[in-house]
Parts: structure tokens; C-alpha cells; sequence
């Protein structure tokens, strides 16, 4: 029925993977994105999996992640995937590298080559946070330009800049 | 010659008298200044007494000071005549007493003023008594009645006495506790030590008991209560003496049908050996919402705290038996302590014997005990009695599985007082007296566990150190491992959120010793896997997932020797198990496009070369991919799965229940009540009530069907900050009333079926309130040192108003929806639902042993217009406690025998014996 509507009213689907340390709050944007839609009550045991309704997109969010020995796993969903996500927490400096080889690691798959990326600096309500511009330097992004990225300083306890993130995948969506 | 002779002699006497005369001047002249001495003496004396009596003058003009100018005035006057007295000072002239009462009752217009200078004067012995008598009089005057000021006093004392055991108690079981745990005994040790030295009492507090003691004066601050005897020392007897709330100003003052009690105080002896009547609903003389002194806060907390613990009092006479075998508290009868993995002393064990031999027994039991109670159920109702027979010790069994009885505690415990108070106790009672410590300390020590666990279900790692803090847990990762993986209570998803922390090595060491606790040995990787996640839920970020699946697939290679071998990578497990995981997900996940969903050979594909460059044997991974799609990976049943049902189950709008923190206490058939005094149609405003240990729920029947009833939502309450009246109309005798605290609004009123369920629902409610206050105050006291810590500059007073700020936000946001919440909201999956029609029937059977007491108010409240002539439940109870079925029949809406309550039997629910028994 859902689809019936979808495929009349035009509305889009789009696959995003959300990457991250752990701790760099992506549970909490992925659930703060959904609020004030359905949420189903028990969630599906293993990732959390979440489609967010964005304007007239929407956007099936994958929560992955992890070491190198299960990364080929998650080719599967890299194939097709339009965007990544990838949720950094700025008060942590001290894992920022590691961070930034989890990302490269990932954007560099072949899988991926189409995928445009987007950077939450998160947790900018925090003391000492990396500013959005630290950011982008310290991941390397400047020199990345096979991708069309995007930082985005966010807070996901309040919610803040999360919208204006979703809203450039919207808009990159609507180009493609 | 004999001239001679006689000269001689008397010459000789004549000596001797003139010795003895100088002698006696000499003792005369002594003799004089000895007076002398002693008239300086007593003169000093009087003069000291003089100024003893003008301090004491002094003390009382302060007092009263405060509160009045007339006193002042009077006050001089009152000093010159006791310096005139001085030298007679303990014979006051009782007129001038007199007149010194009238003037303090003039001016001592509040209570907690008047309790300052009884206090004061209890301090100073140098009061005559006649003098004394007549302060008691203008105190009871001030308290409104004699008998009521008196039984106040009593139960003061009474209280006051009671705390200083349990502070004693809780030191000396604290300090055995912590040697057990240091020794690493697994075993209680037999209870006679610890009761023989329970009755001690020395002078300590804790700070950890004024912690509650706040929470008691939240909760009843305003709560009068009757005594019988003002000097309660030693007091003969506990009379029925149900207390007048300030309701019964109000609206329930019809002194003529109305009777109010306030069952927070109400006391009531098992066997009446003097009953005294219940007193109608005397004029309400404490206002409820005087401000307090900060130091007169303290006062009263000191002296009331122990009535908490006082709670409900259930007639005894009405137990006989029965209650014994439903045994409804939540908590079981064993608390904690008694599994060898907690470490805790408590020393019964014949208990955890007892429950050791349930544990088999759990689910089969748990209909038939449910079935004892037609109409109230409490959710761990299983944790069977079945055990007794077997037992030695039956009585003390028996006593210590009624005592923990939430609803039982107060009576219990009361026996307790009265006999260190050197009362009488007639037979069994008192041979039970050394269990009855236990159970006031147990049902705090429940208390804590619930909070623990509470705590752990919101914050993991706060509850864990909460629960190691209050020695439940010992803080080893085998213990804690124990603990997560046998306590029920506890949210699956939370223990799988605590393991999964990849941040902090102790919980990392904790998953490898819970892994260890496990065997996988000979099991397919999948399935293996089916019961590592049916005990901890494998649920949420993707480190998380992986860290728990590390974890597991290590213990599998271990369990797994000779597969292990077969591989050529070790990793081929753990990445297999990992893609079992992911594969689960995108099968079931509502959130997953059908069409987009992993296909076998998608399956297969993804898994190409995973053994070092080799495939694993296609079949295999054929069989789990079937596997796992044919059959969802859930998580076993927990508290939240019972909520979860319950939610399901209310149609419309409603709020979001299902929160890991969240735990069915109870449920129960209430009828809502408009207005007391009026009467209502019988069965008018049925409301089936679910109890939880934060809120309370209250919905309607929407539609019975055979095997499930949908219910639409009506209203939910916070638990914080309410009160629970228990009051008897003509047209209402198992009333209930719920009121906020702070401003006394009444919420709602109810009327019960019938007294049983009143007492059990009131009793589990005001034991979840109590654990809601406590909670809060824990909260408010950790939040308040750690702004003082962080900002020092900050007054206390300004975080308190922040924090009362944040409380009030907080309880708002209750229960309105929040997606976060939601999303983490249900683990485990709905399984059955308590077959409805399997309650029904047994307790269709039951219902011959016990019907009559449950049908006797039903048929009282169906008879509005005859109950006037009728004053009492009690009568009704006799009166058809023999037509129970044919009044039922009778009387359309009550149905006797049906259930009126459904049970959602709860596999766990803190600390039960079941749930702590299931996995040794």
C-alpha cells in the first residue's frame, strides 16, 4: 500500500550508511531524526535499520560500523548506497585519527565511489569541541575530491543542524 | 579512811564532769559553726536553684516568644513568681501552671511548634508532674482530642523506637554483609545471630535512613493518627485505630455515614484484645502545608519517619491462610541476598531452600497461585509456596514469606514494636518475633534492590554501582556476570547495552566471565547464537553488536574445539556469527524494503572467502539462512515485554509504556468513584487499574474477546508526589483515594471489589510510591553533590529549586510519547499473553475457598438504599460470606467468579525467588 503511494506521489528512497566510532552519538541523531515520526516499538535485534521520511525523501538509514574483520560484510549495502554519513564526536580529540582512517577506510571502497558524504561534527555543545573547520582538516577532506562532501556541526541531544544536514542530502538527491 | 576514800572519789568525779564539760563547750562551739556552715550552704543552694529556675523560665519565654507577644508579656510575671518559689520550685503552684498552659494554648498555634516544646520539655526533668499533666492536656486540646493526641504520641514513640532498631539492625547486617562478601560465601548463615541481636538498641543515624525519612514526611507529612496512651513507653495494646486524614475535613465529614481511615497509620491488632472503636472523622488540626523550619523538618522527620514503614495493616484474622499462598509481592519471598551470586548474608535459609525448589516449578505454579486471588493479582504472584511442605521449620517459613508480603510487613512489624515494648503477644506472634527485623529491613532492602534495578534500566552503569554500593552485586565481573545473566528485573536490552560498552574494561571483562557462564558445545553457530541473544539483547550501534558477537563467537570457538580446528581462520566464526546478526536485521527489520531484502545466495555471496580466502560449506550457510528467516532472533521474556502487552492491548491514544525502566506491579478491577457521599450504580465507571512501579494506569474495557481484552486508555498518574487514602462511605467501604501531595488536589477515587483487593492494591501502590520518593530523593541528593561539587558557589537552596524544576518537567514529560524512549522501549517479544480463559477457570475453582470475601461487598454496594441501616463491611462479610454465589448471581455486573483480574504473570519482577533461583 505504502509503495502504491510512493510510486504515485513520487516520493524517493534513498540508502544512507551511517558510520562512526562508537560513542560519536549516531544512535542518538539516527533516533532524533526519526522524532515525531512512528517509531517501531521493538526494535529488530541486531543494527539498528531506521527509515527517516525527510520532505519528500526517504531515507533508510543503516547504523554500521566496526573493525576491518567484518567490513567486507558490509559491502552488501555499500552497493547502492547514495550517501554516508559519518557522525565524529569533536570533544574527542584524542580518536580524531582514528576516525579519520575509518572514514577514508570506507569513502575509498569501490562501492562507494558514488556516495556524497556528509560529516556531523558532533556534540558542539561539549567544552573544548574541534570547530567544524578543524574538522574538515583533521579527516583529511580538503583533499578529497572524488566526493562531494559536507561538514556540518551538529548536536544531537538538541537536535541542532541536524535538519540542514539531511537537507543537503535532499538536495543532492533531487539533482541526481 | 572512808572519808578519805569518798573525797578521793569525788574529787576524781569532780574531774571527770569538769572534762566532760569542757568537752560538751567544745562540741558546742563545733556544733555552732557547723550551722553556721550549713546556713551558708543551703543559702548557696537556694541561690543556685533560684537561677535553674529562671533559666528554665527563660528557655520556655523563647520558645513561645517566637510564636506570640502575649507571652512575653505573661512571661515576666510568670518569672517573678518562680523566683519567689524558689526554694520550692518543684511544687509549682498549679494555678499559675494553669495559667501558663492557657497562655501557651493561646499561642502555640502550630503543631510542629507545640512538638518543639514537648521536646524541650522531656529534656528538663525538673517539671513536676501534676505540672506535666496539665501540659498533656493543653496538648491534646491543641491536638484535638485526647485519644487522638495520644495515639499520635504512640505511634511517635512507636515509630522513633522502630527506627532506631532498623538503623541498628541495617548497621549490623551491613557489617555482616560486608565480612560475607569480603569471605565470598555463597551460603546464608543460619538466622540466629543475626535475630538475637537485633533488638539492641544504640543510639546511631545513618544518614542512609534519613534518606528515607524525607521521603516518609513527603508522603505523609500531613497525616494524623490516634494513640491510645500518651505515654506510649509501655503501652497494653494496639487497638483498631483508623486515623483521619484531612480529607475527612473536606469533603467526607458526615460524621453519620462517613468514616474515614487513614490506612498509612492504622494499626490493628491481630487479635482484638481490646478494640476500640474506629473514631468518625474528627475536625483535621494539622494544616497539611504549614511552612517548616528547616530544623523543625528535622525533628519531625526524626520522629515520624518509622510510620512509613507502618504502611497498610491488613486484618490478620483474614489471612488465615490465604494469603500466606498467594504470596503477591512482587519482590518474592527471597530477596536478593539469598543467591549465592549477590554474596548477601541473609541469613534464611530455609527460604532459599524453599525457593531453590519453586524454581522448577515456576511456570506451572504460577496459574495456580495466581488463582487464589479472584480479583487482584500482583504480577509475581509465582513464586509458589509449594516448597512448605517439605520444609522443617514450616512456621518460620511461613513467617518469613508473609512478612515479605509488603502488605503484611506493617502488622508484622507492629508485632515487633509491641513486643520490645514489653508487650504480651499471644502464641505464634511472638514466637515469629525474630523474624520480624528481617522484614522490616527487608522490605527497604527490597526497596533498594527495586531502585537498584530501576537505575540500572535507565543508566546501566549507575544502577550496577548503585546495587554494588548496597551489596547486592560484588563488584567482580564474575559476580556481576552472575548477576546479569540469572537477576530477572533487569531489561535484556540494558544488560546488552552495559555489555556492549566497548569504553570501559569492566564491562568487557564482565561479557567474557557471562560468556563463560554459557555452553555452546556441539550447538550450529546460529542457533548457538538464538540463545546468547534470548539472554542479552544484541541490539544497536554496530560496536556494540560487533563487541557482544566477539565476544560470543570466542566463547563458541572454546565451547567448539574441533570445528575451531577445521577453519583456517579462528576470525571465520566470529565474521560468520557477525553476518548471522546482519542478516537477522535485514530479514525482519519493518524498516527493511521487502523486495530489497537479502536474498540466500546474497547471503552466500557476502560471505565469499571469509575463511582465509576460502568459502565455508554452502549448505551450511543454506541451513542458516532458512533458519534464521523461518524464525526471527528474540530476545526471552522480561518486565518490559509485560508492559509491552499491556500496551498492545489499549487501543486509541496512549501513551508510550513500554521503557526499559518500566515494571508491571499490579493490576486491579477498581470502580471510579465521583463523589463519596453520593451513591452510584452498581459497576458504574469500571476502570481495570495497572499498577506500575512509576505510574499508574488507568483504562476501560473496550471489548472482551475470548482470549483478549483491548482496553482504551483513560488516564495515567505519576506515582511521585501522591498519597493514597483508604476511606469507608455507606456506598463505598473499600474506598480509595489518590491525592497529590504537594497540594492535596484529589487525582481520583475508587472503590475495590472488595477489602482484600483494596488492601493488596493499596499496599503494592503505596510500596511503589514509596520506591518512586526514595528514587527521587536518591536523584535529588546525587544531583545536588554533584552541583555543589562542580560549582560550589551555588547555593543549595537555588539547586534545589532547580532541581524541584526539573523533577516537575520530567514528570510532565511522563508520559507523553517520546520516540527515544519508544525506540528503545521493547525488547523480547509479546509472547502469550496469559491465556485468559485458563485464569478464568481456576480461578472459578478457587473462588469455593475464598468467595466470601470477596462477594460480601459487592453485595453491600449494590444496596445503596438498605447499607444506611448497615455500618460496617464486616457485617456484610459474615452476612453472605455463605450466599456468596447466589448474591453474585444476583447482583449483574460483579460476577464473583469471574476473574476480574487478568494476570500477565511476570516472569520477573526484581527480586524474586524465582528470578533469582531460575539459573542456579
Amino acid at each position: 500500500m505504502g509503495n502504491y503511494f510512493q510510486k504515485l506521489f513520487g516520493g524517493k528512497e534513498m540508502r544512507i550508511l551511517m558510520l562512526g566510532l562508537d560513542a560519536a552519538g549516531k544512535t542518538t541523531i539516527l533516533y532524533k531524526l526519526k522524532l515525531g515520526q512512528p517509531v517501531t516499538t521493538i526494535p529488530t535485534v541486531g543494527f539498528n535499520v531506521e527509515t527517516v521520511q525527510f520532505k519528500n525523501t526517504k531515507f533508510n538509514v543503516w547504523d554500521v560500523g566496526g573493525q576491518d574483520k567484518i567490513r567486507p560484510l558490509w559491502r552488501h549495502y555499500y552497493t547502492g548506497t547514495q550517501g554516508l554519513i559519518f557522525v565524529v564526536d569533536c570533544s574527542d580529540e584524542d580518536r580524531i585519527e582514528e576516525a579519520k582512517d575509518e572514514l577514508h577506510r570506507i569513502i575509498n571502497d569501490r562501492e562507494m565511489r558514488d556516495a556524497v558524504l556528509l560529516v556531523f561534527a558532533n556534540k558542539q555543545d561539549l567544552p573544548n569541541a574541534l570547530t567544524p573547520s578543524q574538522i574538515t582538516h583533521k579527516l583529511g577532506l580538503h583533499g578529497m575530491t572524488n566526493h562531494q562532501w559536507k561538514v556540518q556541526p551538529s548536536c544531537a541531544t538538541t537536535g541542532d543542524g541536524l535538519g540542514e544536514g539531511m537537507s543537503w542530502l535532499h538536495s543532492l538527491q533531487k539533482k541526481s | 579512811m572512808n572519808n578519805q576514800r569518798a573525797q578521793d572519789l569525788l574529787g576524781q568525779l569532780k574531774t571527770v564532769i569538769e572534762e566532760q564539760e569542757s568537752t560538751i563547750a567544745q562540741q558546742n562551739i563545733r556544733i555552732k559553726t557547723l550551722v553556721a556552715e550549713v546556713d551558708n550552704l543551703t543559702k548557696t543552694r537556694n541561690a543556685l536553684a533560684e537561677k535553674v529556675q529562671l533559666l528554665e523560665n527563660q528557655n520556655l519565654e523563647q520558645t513561645s516568644a517566637k510564636k506570640h507577644h502575649k507571652r512575653r508579656t505573661s512571661s515576666g510575671r510568670s518569672k517573678n513568681k518562680h523566683s519567689r518559689s524558689l526554694s520550692s520550685h518543684s511544687n509549682n503552684d498549679p494555678d499559675e501552671e494553669r495559667e501558663n498552659g492557657v497562655n501557651r494554648s493561646a499561642s502555640f498555634q502550630r503543631k510542629h511548634l507545640e512538638e518543639q516544646d514537648i521536646r524541650q520539655n522531656h529534656l528538663k526533668y525538673e517539671l513536676s508532674s501534676d505540672l506535666q499533666d496539665k501540659q498533656v492536656e493543653v496538648l491534646r486540646k491543641l491536638y484535638g482530642g485526647g485519644s487522638k493526641a495520644e495515639n499520635a504520641a504512640r505511634i511517635i514513640q512507636e515509630a522513633y523506637r522502630r527506627h532506631r532498631m532498623t538503623v541498628n539492625f541495617k548497621k549490623i547486617r551491613h557489617s555482616k554483609i560486608r565480612r560475607l562478601t569480603v569471605d565470598n560465601v555463597p551460603h546464608p548463615l543460619p538466622e540466629v545471630t543475626e535475630t538475637s541481636s537485633t533488638p539492641t538498641e544504640t543510639p546511631s543515624s545513618p544518614t542512609e535512613n534519613h534518606v528515607e525519612v524525607v521521603e516518609l514526611v513527603l508522603e505523609h507529612s500531613f497525616v494524623e493518627s490516634n494513640q491510645k496512651t500518651f505515654d506510649s513507653a509501655h503501652e497494653e495494646t494496639i487497638e483498631e485505630t483508623p486515623v483521619n486524614g484531612d480529607i475527612a475535613s473536606t469533603d467526607l465529614n458526615d460524621e453519620a455515614t462517613t468514616k474515614e481511615t487513614e490506612n498509612v497509620a492504622t494499626t490493628e491488632k491481630p487479635q482484638d484484645e481490646d478494640t476500640v472503636t474506629p473514631k468518625a472523622s474528627d475536625s483535621p488540626t494539622t494544616p497539611p502545608n504549614q511552612p517548616l523550619s528547616n530544623e523543625e523538618i528535622v525533628q519531625r522527620i526524626l520522629q515520624e519517619a518509622p510510620t512509613a514503614n507502618f504502611k497498610k495493616v491488613p486484618r490478620r484474622k483474614k489471612r488465615h491462610g490465604y494469603e500466606t499462598v498467594i504470596l503477591p509481592t512482587e519482590e518474592a519471598p527471597v530477596t536478593p541476598e539469598h543467591t549465592t551470586h549477590a554474596l548477601d548474608p541473609e541469613p534464611m535459609l530455609p527460604r532459599s531452600k524453599a525457593t531453590l525448589s519453586t524454581r522448577s516449578r515456576n511456570s506451572d505454579s504460577e496459574i495456580g497461585n495466581r488463582s487464589h486471588s479472584p480479583k487482584w493479582h500482583r504480577t509475581n504472584s509465582e513464586l509458589s509456596l509449594t516448597s512448605y511442605e517439605n520444609d522443617a521449620d514450616r512456621e518460620s517459613m511461613r513467617s518469613s514469606d508473609t512478612a515479605s508480603i509488603s502488605s503484611e510487613m506493617s502488622s508484622i512489624i507492629s508485632d515487633n514494636m509491641l513486643q520490645t515494648g514489653g508487650y504480651q503477644r499471644k502464641s505464634n506472634i511472638s514466637v515469629r518475633g525474630s523474624w520480624h527485623c528481617d522484614v522490616n529491613n527487608d522490605v527497604m532492602r527490597k526497596r533498594y534492590y527495586r531502585i537498584g534495578l530501576n537505575l540500572f534500566n535507565k543508566k546501566p552503569s549507575k544502577g550496577l554501582a548503585f546495587l554494588v554500593e548496597n551489596m547486592f552485586v560484588s563488584n567482580t565481573p564474575p559476580a556481576v556476570a552472575s548477576f546479569l545473566l540469572n537477576r530477572k528485573g533487569l531489561s535484556r536490552q540494558m544488560v546488552g547495552e552495559y555489555l556492549g560498552n566497548t569504553q570501559k574494561v569492566f564491562n568487557q571483562e564482565v561479557l567474557d566471565s557471562l560468556c563463560e557462564l554459557l555452553d555452546f558445545s556441539g550447538m550450529e553457530l546460529d542457533e548457538a547464537l538464538r540463545q546468547f541473544q534470548s539472554q542479552i539483547k544484541v541490539q544497536g550501534e554496530a560496536q556494540k553488536v560487533e563487541r557482544l558477537v566477539e565476544a560470543f563467537s570466542q566463547r563458541y570457538c572454546t565451547c567448539n574445539p574441533k570445528l575451531v580446528e577445521s577453519l583456517h581462520n579462528p576470525d571465520a566464526i566470529f565474521v560468520l556469527a557477525f553476518a548471522i546478526i546482519m542478516l537477522n536485521t535485514d530479514l525482519h527489520s519493518p524498516n527493511m524494503r521487502h523486495e530489497k531484502r537479502m536474498t540466500e545466495a546474497d547471503f552466500i555471496k557476502n560471505l565469499r572467502g571469509v575463511d582465509n580466502g576460502d568459502d565455508l560449506d554452502e549448505a551450511l550457510l543454506k541451513n542458516m539462512y532458512n533458519r534464521i528467516r523461518n524464525k526471527e532472533f528474540t530476545t526471552l521474556d522480561d518486565h518490559v515485554t509485560q508492559v509491552l502487552e499491556v500496551e498492545r492491548n489499549i487501543v486509541g491514544k496512549k501513551p508510550v509504556l513500554a521503557v526499559p525502566h518500566r515494571r508491571l506491579v499490579c493490576y486491579c478491577r477498581l470502580y471510579q468513584v465521583t463523589d463519596p457521599n453520593k451513591p452510584q450504580k452498581m459497576g458504574l465507571h469500571q476502570r481495570e487499574v495497572f499498577l506500575f512501579n512509576d505510574m499508574i494506569l488507568i483504562t476501560k474495557i473496550l471489548q472482551k474477546k475470548k482470549f483478549a481484552t483491548t482496553y482504551t486508555f483513560k488516564q495515567s498518574l505519576s506515582l511521585h508526589g501522591m498519597n493514597v487514602l483508604v476511606f469507608e462511605t455507606t456506598y463505598y467501604p473499600n474506598g480509595i483515594r489518590l491525592i497529590n501531595s504537594l497540594d492535596n488536589k484529589v487525582l481520583i477515587t475508587f472503590n475495590a471489589p472488595n477489602e482484600h483487593d483494596r488492601n493488596k492494591f493499596v499496599s503494592d501502590l503505596q510500596e511503589s510510591i514509596a520506591e518512586v520518593q526514595q528514587m527521587e530523593t536518591l536523584r535529588i541528593g546525587a544531583e545536588l553533590e554533584r552541583t555543589q561539587t562542580t560549582s560550589p558557589s551555588e547555593s543549595r537552596t537555588n539547586s534545589l529549586l532547580i532541581e524541584s524544576k526539573k523533577m516537575s518537567t520530567s514528570m510532565q514529560n511522563l508520559n507523553e510519547p517520546h520516540p527515544m524512549a519508544a525506540s528503545f522501549s521493547g525488547e523480547g517479544r509479546p509472547t502469550s499473553m496469559y491465556n485468559l480463559s485458563s485464569t478464568l477457570e481456576s480461578n472459578n475453582n478457587n473462588n469455593n475457598n475464598n468467595g466470601s470475601v470477596v462477594v460480601a461487598h459487592p453485595r453491600q454496594m449494590s444496596d445503596p438504599e438498605r447499607s444506611p441501616s448497615r455500618n460496617g463491611p464486616k457485617i456484610f462479610g459474615t452476612l453472605f460470606s455463605n450466599t456468596a454465589k447466589r448474591s453474585s448471581g444476583i447482583k449483574r455486573g460483579i460476577r464473583v467468579s469471574s476473574p476480574a483480574i487478568r494476570v500477565y504473570s511476570p516472569p520477573q519482577n526484581g527480586p524474586n525467588s524465582a528470578a533469582t533461583t531460575e539459573y542456579l
